[in-house]
């Protein structure tokens, strides 16, 4: 990797050993664009942004009402892109998410009518209360990014992204996803409540209003297919892809896992510590991108002992073992 | 030097190491042991690439050889050096076969146990250099086996790592570490120090670990020497080669005198009664077993003492034996054997054969039989008898029976000159067999002289002596006193001994050489027993010459070697007590010179001092200064070797990283430093970005620590160089950044002190 030029670095200018100012300004622009409807979680925005880059999908793991369905439609609305929302009822099928073969008969044959999966942007609310069968669909053409039925394959939009939320209180009529499935999705975070000022901020200027109305694209669809494409072309040191491994390797020995981290896991953090760089103007990855991605990456494919319900306080735990973790696997100087 | 090349080289010295140790013992055939080394050699520069079938002919090969040293050693014995040529064999098959580190752990076990076989095969001084040697030598392989084996299962793990994620990381390459330079002189000159530290704590382990009487791994001693210049017989004539021989024999300490003996040493072996004209030999025995007897300090035999009239004085010898190739061994020891004692390891060397002393109460010489080819050490009381004896009846002049049988004995043709000659010698002298024997011993004395050209006479050599050469060795000489003292009618014998000897004054011990060897006489003297008589002229009682600094030089080796045999071989658990109790008496001794005022007590007292003196001795202040400097040497000692091997085993990653990331690193970790001395919390998994949060709440230059941070990420994780404007104005931001932090540092100590 040593050897591999930088993609995106121009020469020239003295200050940017970073990539060309315009899709920085691009970056930055959308970054502040989310940020002003979706107020007071900089953190949040960035991570969904870094799964946006990274080809990833995210779970948004909350009580109601503190604007997950806000995020979703902020960004679509931000980004030239197709949005739809799904909500999961337990009564929702397979078809009614992926699409249904209907007769036509005027052309006497069976069309294909796509179902609302055909989008860029797919806000999956509350995945947890429909079936296991239909949530296996979703996650498949998430996995695959296309959809067979009666043995034809469609190919979904590009860029797709699914933000899938889960109501993490409510038990009863619902099917938790199962550990394996979880891992389709590159992060798992949680919102929690803005502070107080956001808060006051929010109720002022949203009082009456849609928060999403008078939302103007920042990027076209092409401009985020190039940005993914880029974001691969990011370059990560051998030091940094060491410690990326040190860290994965520290949860497989440790004693408080019963799981460590898997491959797969490994290669999404790789993928996000690619976009984060990204998304901060920067040709290459430092050890921060790993660090402060680590959680949301990690947590939710590392499996804790003793903790049998595998329900929110066990992804807390989770969350907390890593973090000790990061703070004694040493950074490379 | 690289790290394959040294190890390599480590590992053919330990085997050379081995390989000389055991050509040392001189047990295994040498023109085996050059077998082997030539084999080593060849190994060295060339190693097959082993096929299937080779492996399985060359292992055949293995089995073979062991099932016939196995089937060797069960005829004919000495399974040790069968096992040796064994492990020889498996040694020479590891040297062509291995390379890695389990291997080379196998050869480093086959070389240990050479070196152990070895020690029980040589005790000699050799063999503790050598094995100093072998220390040093084993520490710096096991150093390294370990550096081998880390870096084996490092390389391991990488190639797993980057084949399961497929990740494009490039792999470290498996044999990188093989060629690295990790080895430095200061590696080695490390490892040489803490080789030596161990060997010295394992020797003063060794000094007081107790002990539990003999070692089990004895009963193959040394090959002995012929030792041609005493034997059973004495045949004249044949003598005189050995007289230049310097090779030593025997050490003697005088127990209780350490400035040695007034008198010349004389160390006794065996008498003679039978002489046929040429040959002197052993006819009449009358003797018994004795048992020892168990007591302190060893088996001891007492003789009954031989009646005296005059005054005599006992002295003790300390008789360090080496191997002497005779069937029958004569106890030595200055004329009169009064009492005999073997200690344990002696008793056990003589495999217990040696429980009873044969004397000949008739000759009163003194053998055992045993192992004859076993080096021995043993205590000798004799009662010294004035060179000129006081308080003889000369009138006596009667013999007993069993004397007059035995001693009189003189060959059939005997030429009649020598009677003739003895009976005008003793005329004048009167009846006294005292002087009878004075007489005729001035008389050679006075007109014979001492040659070693003995010279092979083919017909009566003692008259060719007397009339016609009358020059000649010992063996001349007291042939001719014995005879003419016969024929005279006075019973005598020839004795066979050792004489003079030189006096060793580094270890206070005389050495005895083969050229030592020396024939006398003894003569009955009714009331006083058998009284040594010393006929041959002074210049030929003395053994081969010694002079000069070369052989001072010798006699330093030869009483390190006496240390050693002392000290090491036989070291056991008497001695160790002997030391033991040297050190708590000089122990004893110095808390009374601490204590001016116990320094009044008797003797008795002294030794007698209790334990609630010895205490209070203890805790006077002095006492404690000098345990308190004892424990502050020591843990200084702890603390150094901690570092030593703190020092050794660090983790030296040589990364091939470039001159720009080794300069921005150091300017960023100056900021780190400087961050943390002013209190901001950095630890090891602090990244960049952490510290630049934590210094914008600190009150220090995260503006100039953003700068310096941009570029070190950039350089370090970005791949790019530096760019020369930045090489000159990035020192001055550092030192910008430094210069504010310890402004803000030295404000805070303002305010808070």
């Amino acid at each position: 990797m040593t050897n591999q030029k930088p993609a995106l670095a121009v020469s020239g200018t003295v200050s940017s050993f970073t990539m060309d100012e315009k899709t920085a300004d691009r970056l930055t622009l959308l970054r502040t664009r989310v940020e002003s409807v979706f107020r007071g979680k900089r953190q949040a925005v960035e991570l969904v942004l870094v799964a946006l880059l990274a080809r990833g999908h995210v779970l948004l793991e909350d009580v109601p009402g503190v604007g997950k369905t806000t995020l979703a439609r902020a960004l679509a609305g931000s980004l030239d892109l197709h949005f739809q929302r799904i909500q999961f009822t337990s009564d929702l099928l397979p078809a009614d998410v992926v699409g249904v073969s209907v007769y036509s008969e005027t052309r006497q044959n069976f069309e294909f009518r796509p179902g609302p999966i055909f989008a860029n942007i797919v806000l999956a609310d509350e995945i947890n209360r429909t079936t296991p069968r239909t949530q296996s669909s979703l996650l498949e053409a998430m996995n695959e990014r296309q959809v067979t039925v009666d043995n034809q394959t469609f190919p979904l939009k590009e860029p797709f992204m699914v933000l899938a939320t889960q109501n993490p209180l409510e038990f009863s009529g619902t099917y938790p996803l199962p550990e394996s499935q979880l891992d389709r999705f590159l992060l798992r975070l949680s919102l929690g409540y803005p502070d107080r000022t956001a808060e006051v901020d929010i109720l002022r200027s949203y009082g009456h209003v849609d928060p999403c109305a008078d939302l103007t694209p920042v990027l076209s669809r092409d401009e985020v297919l190039k940005l993914q494409e880029q974001a691969s072309a990011i370059l990560v040191s051998d030091e940094v892809v060491h410690y990326l491994l040190d860290i994965v390797e520290r949860t497989r020995k440790s004693p408080q896992l019963e799981l460590g981290a898997s491959t797969r896991g490994a290669m999404a953090l790789y993928r996000g510590i690619q976009a984060r760089a990204l998304l901060l103007g920067r040709a290459y990855a430092v050890p921060q991108d790993v660090k402060s991605l680590c959680t949301a990456v990690l947590a939710h494919r590392v499996m804790v002992k003793d903790h049998g319900d595998g329900g929110i306080s066990a992804h807390r735990r989770a969350e907390a073992i890593l973090e000790e973790l990061l703070d004694r696997t040493p950074v490379p100087l | 030097m690289q790290f394959d090349i040294v190890s390599k080289v480590i590992v053919y010295l330990l085997v050379t190491t081995s390989l000389a140790m055991i050509g040392l013992s001189g047990e295994i055939p040498l023109f085996f042991l050059f077998l082997v080394a030539v084999g080593a050699a060849v190994s060295w520069v060339w190693r097959p690439n082993p096929t299937g079938w080779v492996t399985l002919v060359w292992n055949a090969g293995l089995v073979l050889i062991l099932v016939g040293l196995i089937f060797q050693s069960i005829v004919v014995g000495e399974w040790l050096t069968h096992a040796i040529l064994f492990a020889m064999v498996m040694m020479l098959s590891k040297l062509f076969g291995g390379i890695t580190a389990r291997d080379y752990f196998q050869l480093y076990a086959l070389t240990f146990l050479m070196v152990v076989s070895s020690a029980v095969l040589s005790p000699g001084i050799e063999f503790a250099v050598m094995f100093l040697v072998y220390t040093v030598l084993l520490t710096w392989a096991l150093v390294l086996l370990h550096l081998r084996r880390e870096a084996e299962v490092r390389a391991e793990q990488l190639t797993a790592i980057s084949s399961g994620t497929g990740l494009d990381t490039t792999p470290v390459s498996m044999d990188l570490w093989k060629t690295r330079s990790i080895l430095t002189p200061r590696f080695l000159v490390g490892t040489s120090v803490l080789a030596l530290l161990i060997f010295a704590s394992s020797a003063v382990i060794f000094f007081i670990f107790p002990r539990v009487g003999f070692g089990f791994l004895f009963g193959k001693g040394r090959e002995g020497q012929s030792i041609a210049g005493f034997s059973n017989k004495v045949q004249l004539g044949h003598f005189g080669v050995i007289k230049n021989n310097p090779q030593v024999i025997a050490r003697v300490e005088i127990v209780d005198s350490p400035d040695g003996l007034t008198e010349p040493l004389r160390l006794r072996g065996m008498s003679f009664d039978h002489y046929d004209g040429r040959v002197w030999s052993k006819k009449r025995i009358m003797g018994e077993n004795r048992p020892m007897i168990q007591g302190r300090g060893g088996h001891r035999l007492t003789y009954d003492p031989e009646p005296y009239p005059g005054p005599t004085r006992t002295v003790v010898q300390r008789i360090y034996l080496e191997p002497l190739d005779t069937d029958v061994h004569a106890v030595f020891g200055q004329p009169r054997i009064d009492a005999v004692v073997l200690d344990q390891s002696a008793i056990s060397a003589l495999q217990g054969k040696a429980r009873v002393l044969f004397q000949d109460t008739l000759s009163q010489d003194i053998t055992f039989r045993g192992a004859t080819d076993i080096s021995l050490v043993y205590d000798v009381h004799s009662r010294i008898i004035p060179a000129i004896p006081s308080g003889i009846d000369n009138a006596r002049a009667e013999f007993p029976s069993l004397v007059t049988d035995a001693y009189l004995q003189l060959p059939e043709q005997l030429n009649p000159n020598i009677s003739k000659l003895a009976t005008t010698i003793v005329r004048d002298v009167g009846d006294s067999p005292y002087d009878k024997a004075a007489a005729i011993r001035d008389y050679l004395l006075q007109n014979y002289t001492y040659s070693l050209q003995g010279g092979h006479n083919l017909g009566d050599p003692l008259a060719s002596f007397l009339f016609e050469r009358k020059a000649g060795h010992c063996e001349y000489f007291a042939t001719a006193l014995t005879i003419l003292l016969r024929t005279v009618g006075v019973p005598a014998r020839l004795v066979n001994g050792f004489f003079g000897g030189i006096w060793n004054p580094f270890g206070q011990y005389y050495e005895v050489r083969q050229g030592d060897a020396h024939a006398w006489v003894e003569v009955f003297i009714p009331g006083a027993g058998w009284l040594t008589f010393e006929p041959t002229p002074p210049s030929g009682a003395l053994g081969p010459p010694d002079e000069g600094a070369l052989s001072t030089l010798r006699r330093w080796l030869d009483s390190l070697k006496l240390s050693w045999y002392k000290w090491v071989v036989e070291y056991d658990l008497d001695k160790q007590l002997g030391v033991l109790r040297h050190i708590g008496q000089s122990l004893v001794h110095f808390g009374r010179e601490l204590m001016p005022d116990s320094a009044g007590v008797s003797d008795n007292k002294e030794r007698r001092m209790s334990l609630r003196e010895l205490f209070s001795s203890l805790f006077d202040w002095k006492n404690f200064a000098l345990i308190g400097g004892a424990l502050v040497v020591f843990f200084l000692l702890i603390g150094f070797v901690r570092r030593l091997i703190a020092f050794l085993t660090q983790k030296r990653r040589v990364d091939p990283v470039s001159d720009d990331v080794r300069i921005v690193r150091q300017w960023w970790h100056q900021v780190i430093q400087l961050s943390s001395k002013a209190g901001v919390p950095i630890t090891s998994s602090s990244t960049p970005e952490d510290i630049l949060a934590m210094l914008a709440t600190a009150d220090l230059a995260s503006d100039k620590a953003q700068k310096i941070a941009t570029v070190y990420q950039e350089v370090r994780f970005g791949g790019r160089s530096l760019r020369p404007t930045e090489r000159q104005e990035l020192p001055r931001i550092v030192q910008a950044f430094k210069k504010r932090g310890t402004d803000a540092l030295r404000a805070r100590r303002r305010l808070h002190g």
